[in-house]
C-alpha cells in the first residue's frame, strides 16, 4: 500500500501552496473536490449557462439537454428508472419533501414514524416535527454493541400503525453499514413505506435501490466528491404520483390561473424554479470520475487505508472508540482519554490535521452513548497512510501535553 | 510535524499551566451568586459561582465540563475577580471581550488568552465564563445600592426624617 494516495494528484487543493501539509480527515462531513468536477462545473457556467426547461433558444435547450443527461446518468448510478429521480439542493432538503409531501398527509395521532437513535439531525428533525405536530408517535430504535441497527427491535416496533420507516444506510458518526435491505424487507411485509438516508453510504460502493427495495433513497453530491447544492432523492414511481409538490413555484405546473392550478406529473414538479445545472454538471462529473476509478478499485483501496486507520489508532491506549466492532468502517469517532474533544481538534489543526470535533449533527446519538461529544476522523480518496501517521503523531502530541501528568 | 507559523500556537504553556491547575476549579466556597455558562455549539457547560460582601467579591469558583481554553479563562477570572467591586469586574469582562477582539492587548494576567483571538471559533469558549459573569454584575451592582443605602441610612439615620 503506498504512503500517499495514487489520487492525491487528482485534487487541486493540495497543489497551493497554503495547502500542501493540509491533512483533511473529514470527508464525512464533506469530500474535497477534484479538478474533474470543477473543471466540468468551469465549463457549464463560463460556456454553457442558460436558465434550462425555459427557453425556447438554442443555449437554453442545451442546458435543458444536459439536466436530463444527467438524470439519465445519476438514475443509473443508483439503479432507479429516470422518473423516479428528483434532483435537490440536498439530502437534508430530500428528506423535508418526502416528510411534507408524502408522510404528512398519512400521519394522525394513531399512528407512529420508526427512525433509529444513530440519525443525523436532517433524519430526525422532520419527523419530530411531523410528529409532534399530528399527535403521532415517533419510535426510536436502539443499536447493537457494535452500533449498527438492531433488526430484531425494529422488528417488534413496526405495527399494523406504522406510517413510515427512515433510516440511514450508513451512520456519520459510526460509519458501520446498517442491513437496509433486511430493513425493507420486515417494511414491505407490512406495507411501510421506507426512506433510506443514503447521505453517508453512497460514496461507499455500488448501491441499487432496487435491490435495497427501498421507496425512498436521499444523498448529497458533495458527500461524493461532487459539489455542494444538488442532492437526489429517489422515489418510486408510484409514489411520486400520489405526492403533491411541497416547494412552489415556476417550471412545476400545467395551469395555473388566479384561483387554481394544475401540476405537472412526474419527478420535475418537485425541483421548482431555476436548476442548479452547474451543481448538476459537477455530480455527474463526480460520479464519472467514480466510474473511471471503478468500485472494485475505490472500495479495495478504501477498506486497507480503513483497516490501517482502525489498527493505528488501536494501538493508542488513550483513544476510546465510541463503539467497538466498527473496524469496516471508513470513519472512527473516538474520545481521548482527558481531553476535551474540542480541544482534540485544536490541537491537530496546530499540526494542519482536519477532523471533526462535537455531536456531529446527531446530538441524541451521542446522549444514548452517554457522551457530549467525540472526534471523527474519515477517510477520503486523497487520503494515505501519510495522513494516518500524522494523525497518530498528533494525537500522541495532544494526549502528552493536555492529558498527561 | 507541521505547525502553522501564521498565527500564535493556541494551547501555549501559560494555557494549559491554566487548564492543569486550574485556580477556583470545584472549589467550595460559601457563594452569595451564581450563573451558568453553555455553548449551544459543543454542549459545554460551567457554573460560575461568587461570594460577594462588603462591595467587593471576595472568592470565586467555578465546575462543570469544559474544553481546555474555557477551563483556562474560567482560572484566570477566578484569579483576577477576587478583591475587585462589581464595577471593576465589568471592566474586567470589557478588557476580556476588548482583547479577544483584537481591539487592545490582553491585560497581563490573561495573556494566556491571547492567541485565542486568531482562533474566531473558539473565542465563544473562552468567553463563556465571562459571559456567565456578565450575568451577575447587574445583581451585585443592585446588592451593592442596596447595601450602600443601608449603610448611608445607618450613618445618618436623621437625613431621610
Amino acid at each position: 500500500m503506498y504512503d500517499q494516495s495514487p489520487y492525491k494528484s487528482d485534487f487541486a487543493v493540495f497543489s497551493h501552496p497554503d495547502n500542501a501539509e493540509l491533512c483533511y480527515l473529514d470527508s464525512a462531513a464533506t469530500c474535497l473536490t477534484p479538478k474533474v468536477v470543477v473543471e466540468a462545473m468551469y465549463q457549464y457556467q463560463s460556456f454553457s449557462h442558460a436558465n434550462s426547461h425555459k427557453g425556447l433558444y438554442r443555449l437554453s435547450a442545451s442546458a435543458t439537454e444536459l439536466v436530463e443527461q444527467a438524470r439519465a446518468s445519476v438514475a443509473e448510478f443508483i439503479g432507479a428508472g429516470v422518473d423516479e429521480l428528483v434532483f435537490t439542493p440536498g439530502t437534508t432538503e430530500a428528506i423535508n419533501l418526502v416528510a411534507n409531501s408524502f408522510v404528512r398527509p398519512r400521519l394522525s395521532t394513531d399512528k407512529n414514524i420508526v427512525i433509529s437513535c444513530a440519525e443525523h439531525h436532517a433524519n430526525l428533525l422532520p419527523w419530530q416535527r411531523l410528529c409532534q405536530q399530528s399527535g403521532a408517535e415517533l419510535r426510536v430504535v436502539s443499536l447493537t454493541p457494535q452500533g449498527l441497527l438492531d433488526v430484531a427491535e425494529l422488528s417488534d416496533l413496526l405495527d399494523d400503525n406504522t406510517c413510515f420507516l427512515a433510516i440511514s444506510h450508513i451512520s456519520n458518526v459510526l460509519g458501520g453499514l446498517n442491513p437496509v435491505e433486511e430493513v425493507c424487507r420486515l417494511a414491505r411485509q407490512k406495507s411501510i413505506p421506507v426512506l433510506i438516508d443514503g447521505a453517508q453510504a453512497v460514496s461507499h460502493g455500488p448501491v441499487d435501490v432496487k435491490d435495497i427495495d427501498c421507496d425512498f433513497y436521499a444523498f448529497s453530491g458533495h458527500k461524493l466528491y461532487g459539489p455542494v447544492g444538488c442532492g437526489v432523492l429517489f422515489a418510486r414511481a408510484d409514489c411520486i404520483e400520489v405526492m403533491e409538490p411541497d416547494t412552489l413555484g415556476g417550471g412545476i405546473v400545467e395551469q395555473v390561473s388566479l384561483t387554481g392550478t394544475r401540476f405537472i406529473s412526474g419527478p420535475m414538479k418537485f425541483e421548482p424554479g431555476s436548476h442548479n445545472v452547474a451543481a448538476i454538471c459537477g455530480l455527474v462529473a463526480a460520479i464519472d470520475y467514480i466510474r473511471g476509478i471503478g468500485w472494485s478499485d475505490l472500495v479495495a483501496y478504501m477498506n486497507e487505508l480503513s483497516t490501517y486507520l482502525h489498527r493505528q489508532l488501536g494501538d493508542l491506549p488513550f483513544i476510546k472508540p465510541l463503539t467497538p466492532g466498527t473496524s469496516g468502517a471508513w470513519l472512527c469517532s473516538f474520545q481521548c482519554q482527558g481531553v476535551h474533544s474540542h480541544d482534540v481538534a485544536g490541537m491537530l489543526d496546530g499540526d494542519d490535521i482536519a477532523v471533526r470535533a462535537g455531536h456531529h449533527c446527531a446530538q441524541p446519538l451521542h446522549h444514548y452513548l452517554g457522551l457530549k461529544s467525540s472526534v471523527r476522523v474519515s477517510l477520503g480518496l486523497y487520503n494515505g497512510r501519510e495522513d494516518i501517521d500524522r494523525l497518530v503523531a498528533s494525537l500522541k502530541n495532544t494526549y502528552q501535553l493536555l492529558a498527561a501528568d | 510535524m507541521v505547525t502553522d507559523k501564521k498565527k500564535a500556537m493556541l494551547y501555549q504553556q501559560a494555557l494549559l499551566q491554566h487548564h492543569k491547575n486550574p485556580v477556583g476549579f470545584n472549589e467550595a466556597i460559601s457563594f452569595s451568586h451564581q450563573a451558568r455558562g453553555s455553548n449551544a455549539a459543543c454542549g459545554d457547560e460551567i457554573t460560575l459561582q461568587l461570594a460577594y460582601a462588603d462591595h467587593t467579591i471576595k472568592a470565586v469558583a467555578f465546575n462543570g465540563e469544559s474544553c481546555a481554553i474555557c477551563r483556562a479563562s474560567a482560572s484566570i477570572l477566578c484569579q483576577q475577580l477576587p478583591g475587585a467591586t462589581a464595577k471593576q469586574a465589568g471592566e474586567h469582562i470589557s478588557d476580556i471581550l476588548a482583547g479577544l477582539d483584537g481591539q487592545q492587548a490582553f491585560p497581563q494576567e490573561a495573556e494566556a488568552l491571547m492567541a485565542v483571538s486568531q482562533y474566531p471559533v473558539r473565542k465563544q469558549c473562552a468567553l463563556l465564563p465571562w459571559t456567565a459573569l456578565k450575568e451577575i454584575i447587574p445583581q451585585l451592582l443592585a446588592d451593592a445600592n442596596v447595601e450602600s443605602h443601608a449603610e448611608e441610612n445607618s450613618e445618618n439615620p436623621q437625613e431621610k426624617n
